[in-house]
């Protein structure tokens, strides 16, 4: 079936995005409305535009929708074993331990900003969608894309150093 | 000490928060695309495509 296909195709980004703006437990759930919804609206889809940002203008609203009826917020968590060297040297364990308190800080951090600044930064850094699509996932100009963006990491900054007032912010 | 190579137009932060992303526990739904197909399969068309309008 086509359309099952297109479904697996994107199904990795759809639930990563609903992941980012809907409460735990909701996101998939959201994510398959919204895939049912875009098949209902595949009459309106304009031919030879990118799929992918249209769809996800679909899941974002349709997560935004549960978060707003469930009445609390999403926490993105770090998975259990998250360090990746990028060269073939293994980390020392006190440099591994080191890495994951300062990913555990800054997504801490992350998670309580507002929602509008968590959406932004993870829809840009941690789904890495580009502007164009993050402005229509997240249905804003593609300017205040750039604008948001910025004001978030700014937040972000003060955030860190509010947690961290001795410290070592070198962002 | 010398300052490391960054991507251009990232700071710091910006590349911390790029590795972060790598980091983050991202839950898998790999029977998505099946219930969506079995919902097509068995749910009514949709009422304003059944309407017409």
């Amino acid at each position: 079936m086509a359309y099952e296909e297109l479904v697996r195709r994107h199904q990795d980004v759809a639930v990563r995005t609903a992941h980012l703006i809907a409460p735990d437990g909701d996101a998939e759930d959201a994510c398959q409305e919204a895939f049912l919804k875009a098949h209902a609206a595949l009459g309106r889809f304009r031919s030879g535009s990118p799929f992918r940002p249209w769809l996800l203008r679909i899941v974002a609203n349709e997560a935004r929708n549960r978060r707003r009826s469930a009445g609390r917020r999403t926490g993105l968590v770090l998975r259990a074993a998250e360090d990746r060297p990028s060269n073939d040297a293994a980390p020392s364990p006190e440099s591994a331990v080191l890495a994951h308190e300062s990913r555990t800080a800054l997504l801490a951090a992350v998670n309580r900003l507002r929602d509008e600044d968590r959406e932004v930064i993870g829809a840009r850094y941690f789904l890495e969608l580009s502007e164009s699509e993050t402005a229509d996932a997240l249905r804003i100009p593609r300017g205040t894309v750039k604008s948001r963006l910025s004001r978030a990491l700014s937040r972000l900054r003060d955030t860190m150093a509010a947690a961290e007032p001795e410290g070592n912010l070198d962002g | 000490m010398a300052e490391p190579m960054r991507p251009s137009g990232m700071d710091h932060l910006e590349e911390r928060l790029a590795l972060l992303g790598q980091s983050i526990e991202w839950p898998a739904a790999p029977e998505l695309a099946a219930r969506v197909s079995a919902r097509l399969a068995g749910a009514p068309a949709p009422i304003a495509r059944r309407n017409g309008w």
